[in-house]
C-alpha cells in the first residue's frame, strides 16, 4: 500500500467522523430544543363559548319547586348508590358432608 | 269470706307471676333485644365466626386424616375432637349468619309487616333449632354419632338454602319499595305544583305529560321487581335445588333493571322541575 493511498484512506476516514460528530450534535440540538407552540396549544383546555342563557320563570325562586329540587338530588343519589348485590349476604359456603 | 279474698289475692299474683316467667322464657332472639346490636355488630358476629369454621375445618382435615392413616387410639381421640369442634363451630356458623340476616331485615324499611314477621318466624326457628343442635355436640359421642349429628344439618342444608335466598330477596325487594315511595312521594309534589301553577294561568299540558311519562318508567320498575319476586318464588321448586345460585343471580339482574327504570323516572322528574325553573 503505497502513502497516496493511506492518505485518501484517513481522508475518507476523517470525512466519515465529521459527518458522525455533525449527526450526533444535530441529535443532542433536536433533544433540547423546547416543544414547539402547536404542543402547548393542544394541551390547553379550550374554554366553551358560553351559550344564550335561559330566562328563568317567576317559579324559580319557589319555596316548594326548590323543596323538591333539593330532595329529587337525594333520592337520584339514594338509587345510584343502592346496593342491589348483598354478595356479604349469600349463604355460607360450609363443608356438610362429614365422613370417615 | 276474708279467706276467699286472700286465696284470689294469692291465685293472681301467682297467676301474673306464671305469665312473667313464660315471656321471658320465650326464645326470642336475646341478641336483638340488646340495645346496640344492629345488622353492623351481627354481621362482624358472623364474619369472626365464619374464620373461626374454616380454622377448626383445616384442624378436623388434618385429624381426619391422621386417624385415617394410623387407626390409633389417639389419632381417634384427636379426630372426635377435631369433628366436634368443627360441628359447633359450623352451626355457630349458621346461627350467626341468620342472625345477620334477621337484622338485615330489621333495618329494612320497605318490607311489609307480614312478610317480615313471616320471615323473623322462620328465621328464629332455624336458629333455635341450630343452638339446640350445638348443645346437643357437647356431650361425649363417637365419630358415628358425630357424623350421623352432621347429616342432621346436611339435611336441613336445602331449606337453609332456600331461607338465605328468599330472606336476600326481600331485602331487595325492601330497598327497591323504599326508594319508589320516595320517588312517589316527589311525583305527588310535582303534580300538586303542576297544578297550582295550572290555576295561576300557566300551560302545563306539556309537563303533566312529561309526568306521566315519567310514572309510566316507575311502573315498569315495579314490573321488573315483580318478575324478581316471582323468580325468587320459583327457587322452592324441586328443579331448583341444584341451581339455586344461578336463579337468585338472575332474581338480581332484574332487581337491577328495575333500578335502572328508577332513575329514568328520576332524570324525567328532574328535566320536569328544571323546566318550571327556566322559560
Amino acid at each position: 500500500m503505497n502513502k497516496e493511498m493511506l492518505g485518501k484512506i484517513l481522508m475518507l476516514w476523517l470525512a466519515f467522523l465529521v459527518f458522525a460528530f455533525s449527526i450526533f450534535i444535530f441529535y443532542q440540538y433536536e433533544q433540547k430544543k423546547p416543544q414547539s407552540a402547536s404542543e402547548d396549544t393542544a394541551a390547553q383546555t379550550p374554554t366553551p363559548t358560553p351559550g344564550p342563557s335561559r330566562p328563568i320563570s317567576k317559579w324559580a325562586t319557589d319555596s316548594a319547586i326548590l323543596q323538591i329540587e333539593e330532595e329529587l338530588k337525594s333520592v337520584s343519589d339514594s338509587v345510584d348508590n343502592v346496593d342491589l348485590k348483598e354478595s356479604g349476604l349469600f349463604p355460607p359456603l360450609l363443608d356438610m358432608q362429614v365422613k370417615f | 269470706m276474708r279467706k276467699i279474698k286472700v286465696v284470689s289475692l294469692l291465685f293472681t299474683v301467682l297467676l301474673i307471676s306464671f305469665f312473667t316467667l313464660l315471656i321471658s322464657r320465650v326464645p326470642i332472639f336475646a341478641q336483638t333485644q340488646t340495645p346496640g346490636f344492629d345488622f353492623s355488630k351481627a354481621y362482624q358476629d358472623y364474619i369472626y365466626n365464619y374464620n373461626l369454621y374454616r380454622d377448626s375445618h383445616i384442624s378436623y382435615e388434618s385429624a381426619k386424616g391422621e386417624y385415617r392413616n394410623y387407626q390409633t387410639l389417639s389419632a381417634q381421640t384427636k379426630a372426635l375432637e377435631a369433628t366436634r369442634d368443627m360441628l359447633r363451630k359450623r352451626d355457630e356458623v349458621l346461627r350467626t349468619y341468620f342472625t345477620a340476616l334477621r337484622m338485615k331485615l330489621v333495618e329494612s324499611t320497605g318490607v311489609t309487616n307480614y312478610d317480615q314477621s313471616v320471615s323473623f318466624l322462620r328465621l328464629d326457628t332455624e336458629v333455635n333449632w341450630l343452638a339446640v343442635h350445638k348443645d346437643s355436640l357437647s356431650s361425649p359421642s363417637t365419630l358415628e354419632d358425630l357424623v350421623k349429628s352432621s347429616q342432621a344439618v346436611e339435611g336441613k342444608n336445602i331449606n337453609f338454602e332456600l331461607l338465605s335466598y328468599q330472606s336476600l330477596g326481600l331485602i331487595l325487594s325492601g330497598k327497591e319499595n323504599a326508594l319508589r315511595e320516595k320517588i312517589n312521594s316527589q311525583t305527588d309534589k310535582i303534580d300538586t305544583e303542576l297544578e297550582i301553577m295550572k290555576k295561576d294561568g300557566e300551560n302545563v299540558d306539556k309537563l303533566q305529560w312529561w309526568l306521566i311519562e315519567a310514572k309510566k318508567k316507575i311502573n315498569l320498575s315495579k314490573d321488573k321487581q315483580a318478575a324478581a319476586e316471582t323468580k325468587i318464588n320459583s327457587l322452592k321448586d324441586a328443579s331448583y335445588i341444584n341451581n339455586r345460585q344461578a336463579t337468585y343471580n338472575k332474581a338480581q339482574l332484574l332487581y337491577e333493571e328495575s333500578n335502572q327504570y328508577l332513575k329514568e323516572g328520576l332524570n324525567f322528574l328532574s328535566e320536569i322541575t328544571d323546566s318550571i325553573k327556566y322559560e
